[in-house]
């Protein structure tokens, strides 16, 4: 197997704009394989953008994005096909298919790869569905049959439905009741040890960090602030860091010397 | 392997197993190893089952042992499930993690009562027909009332109504519509002219061309035209943004906000077709008859001022009149329909989807048949005998 030191996913000097915006600057960042890396930041920092570049969704102005040593810009599609094949996502907003029910909805990237026998893939989208709690009478669901908190289950068990090497969770608390939020990150704690994926966490929740995530980057100002194990980046006094440790909304008009720093 | 010990090895790519017999074939020990993952297994999936389940039928008995696995996934897992007969084997090696891999396997197996529950749409399916119908019928006079009730609100409170909405549907219903209908309809009248002048010619009644094409057009042609080119164009773009507006749960939102539909959404639209449909009927009969000219002119000889004045002569003004009221009439139909299936779309995007068919089918059907309301009623109106 690969080593530990291996690196999955590699941003180097990523720079994005959009018009005369620049959302990123020379931003870097490296994960390992096998680990949970939480990207934070105050809303507004490009933490939101930073995943689309990560999932090839944006194209960089400058610098490179690479995943599983396939970098995203100039892959072809065979090349990307393979990569994507390999990650899993959970979007904010769910991204599950309305016209699909839940099980169609897990099921549809296994059929996807076109050589699975259905039945086989109905068990496996039972089993995922069961991974995250969702019983067979849910099955035929549509997502908007679901409440939000199982919608959210719905659309983690189709991230994971192709046991993926790497796993992307887009703000995975944002809109649950603290309740629902703290029993579903157990979900992802129990999911993350059994099928040991590498994780990147986009959020804002300070809990979800601690409770999940080996290291934690702070995004500010276009580029990664800070970078390291949850306790040893938490006693930087960084202001960046602190704002978002301190549990505290970042202090208003963050946006304006986020361009002021930029500019300089 | 019948007697003896022994070792089969067997694989495809990197997912592997050994089968080793001892005793005399009296116990069979099964070893995987390798990587049962999607990768590996994914395209050779349909082999690899079949093996299995020889392997498995010929020694019932044989004890499994996936401690060597390096990598064991779901699909591997459910793949082994399968051919185990959805049980775990009596003798069986596992490490933990596998185990409980396993444990959810059976307790998913477990709960399987009744996976295949019917589909949603299903028990919409079996709502009868004749009810469906009824339903919207209800809602559209319900809708139409509301719009009237509205209308006299904003009547007695010009500033309640969203303006600014108001003069933007204007302008893409009518203004951006202005290309499109100008070239159907002057095609139209090419087509028209050239074909019912050829018979005319045959009976020596060329000049009768002018009389044919003016009443066609100003009366029943332009009209139509328009309606039907509206309810494509802006009645699908209607139903399309309210329903996506459901959607987006942008509809609740109003409600709560406590922001009614039907002033804010309805009305606007509902006015700006009444206002904008005459108009475009009017330019879509200009059009057409420029056609007819064009026509008359290459293939009947007759000069665009005798055309004109011919047309002065035989058209009466009620038609023109006739004309752009079954352009008020129509508008408000396409905006009342395409709003309705708007506001009447599910969340989801199938149902978006049927919803735009059925504002555009059904509007142009509810025009057809208004039209065929007008031909009774002015039957006796505008025109000579």
């Amino acid at each position: 197997m690969s080593g530990p030191a291996e690196i999955v996913l590699e941003v180097a000097r990523l720079e994005t704009r959009f018009g005369s915006q620049t959302v990123h600057r020379d931003l870097s960042l490296q994960v390992r394989r096998g680990e949970v890396l939480a990207v934070v930041g105050g809303s507004g920092s490009g933490k939101t953008t930073l995943l689309r570049q990560l999932l090839g969704l944006e194209r960089p102005a400058a610098g490179r994005v690479a995943v599983f040593g396939t970098d995203l810009a100039t892959a072809g599609p065979d090349a990307l096909a393979a990569v994507r094949a390999r990650w899993g996502v959970l979007f904010q907003q769910g991204g599950l298919f309305s016209a699909l029910g839940a099980l169609d909805n897990v099921a549809l990237p296994l059929r996807e790869l076109r050589c699975l026998d259905d039945a086989l893939v109905r068990d496996v989208a039972a089993l995922k569905l069961s991974m995250v709690g969702i019983g067979p009478e849910h099955h035929g669901k549509r997502p908007s049959q679901l409440s939000g908190g199982m919608a959210r289950r719905v659309g983690l068990a189709r991230a994971i439905a192709l046991d993926p090497e790497l796993l992307f969770l887009d703000e995975p608390t944002a809109g649950l009741d603290p309740v629902l939020a703290r029993s579903f990150v157990g979900l992802l704690r129990e999911l993350a040890a059994e099928l040991a994926p590498t994780v990147v966490i986009i959020t804002h929740d300070r809990e979800t960090v601690e409770a999940l995530a080996d290291r934690v980057a702070v995004l500010a100002h276009g580029r990664i602030a800070a970078i390291g194990p949850v306790a040893e980046v938490a006693a930087l006094d960084d202001p960046a860091v602190a704002a978002f440790f301190a549990a505290s909304p970042p202090p208003a008009g963050s946006g304006d010397t986020a361009a002021a720093r930029a500019a300089d | 392997m019948v007697s003896g010990s022994g070792q089969v090895e067997q694989g495809h790519g990197a997912a592997a197993w050994r089968v080793e017999t001892k005793d005399a074939g009296q116990r069979v020990a099964v070893r995987l190893s390798g990587r049962w993952h999607l990768q590996a297994l994914a395209a050779r999936q349909r082999e690899i089952a079949a093996d299995l389940d020889r392997l498995v039928a010929r020694h019932p008995q044989a004890g499994w042992d996936l401690r060597e696995l390096a990598r064991l996934d779901s699909l591997g897992a459910v793949l082994l499930w399968r051919a185990w007969g959805r049980r775990l084997p009596a003798r069986i090696d596992l490490r933990p993690e596998q185990r409980a891999l396993f444990a959810r396997l059976a307790a998913a197996a477990a709960t399987r009562g009744e996976t295949a529950a019917p589909p949603a749409d299903q028990t919409a399916a079996e709502e009868s027909q004749a009810r469906r119908v009824l339903s919207h019928a209800v809602d559209l006079v319900a809708l139409t009332g509301q719009c009237v009730l509205d209308l006299a609100r904003v009547a007695v409170r010009p500033s309640r109504l969203p303006w600014r909405d108001l003069s933007a549907a204007v302008f893409r219903t009518g203004a951006q519509a202005l290309p499109i209908t100008a070239l159907v309809g002057f095609l139209v009248g090419v087509v028209f002219c050239y074909l019912s002048g050829r018979q005319l010619q045959q009976f020596g009644a060329d000049v009768f061309i002018v009389n044919l094409l003016g009443i066609t057009v100003v009366r029943e042609l332009g009209p139509m035209l328009a309606a039907i080119l509206v309810a494509g164009r802006s009645g699908s773009a209607i139903t399309a943004q309210i329903g996506v507006m459901r959607l987006n749960q942008e509809l609740d939102a109003m409600t709560v906000l406590g922001i009614a539909h039907g002033l804010r959404l309805v009305l606007p639209r509902v006015l700006a077709l009444a206002i904008v449909v005459p108009l475009l009927v009017a330019w879509t009969s200009v059009a057409t008859l420029a056609g007819g000219v064009l026509a008359a002119q290459v293939e009947l000889g007759l000069s665009a001022g005798q055309f004109i004045e011919r047309l002065r002569v035989t058209l009466p003004l009620l038609n023109v009149g006739i004309g752009l009221l079954k352009g008020v009439v129509f508008g408000v139909l396409v905006a009342i329909v395409a709003c309705h299936f708007g506001l009447r779309t599910r969340p989801d995007t199938a149902s978006l989807g049927r919803s735009v068919t059925a504002s555009v089918v059904i509007s142009i059907t509810v025009v057809i048949l208004a039209d065929a309301v007008f031909a009774v009623a002015f039957s006796g109106m505008g025109l000579r005998r």
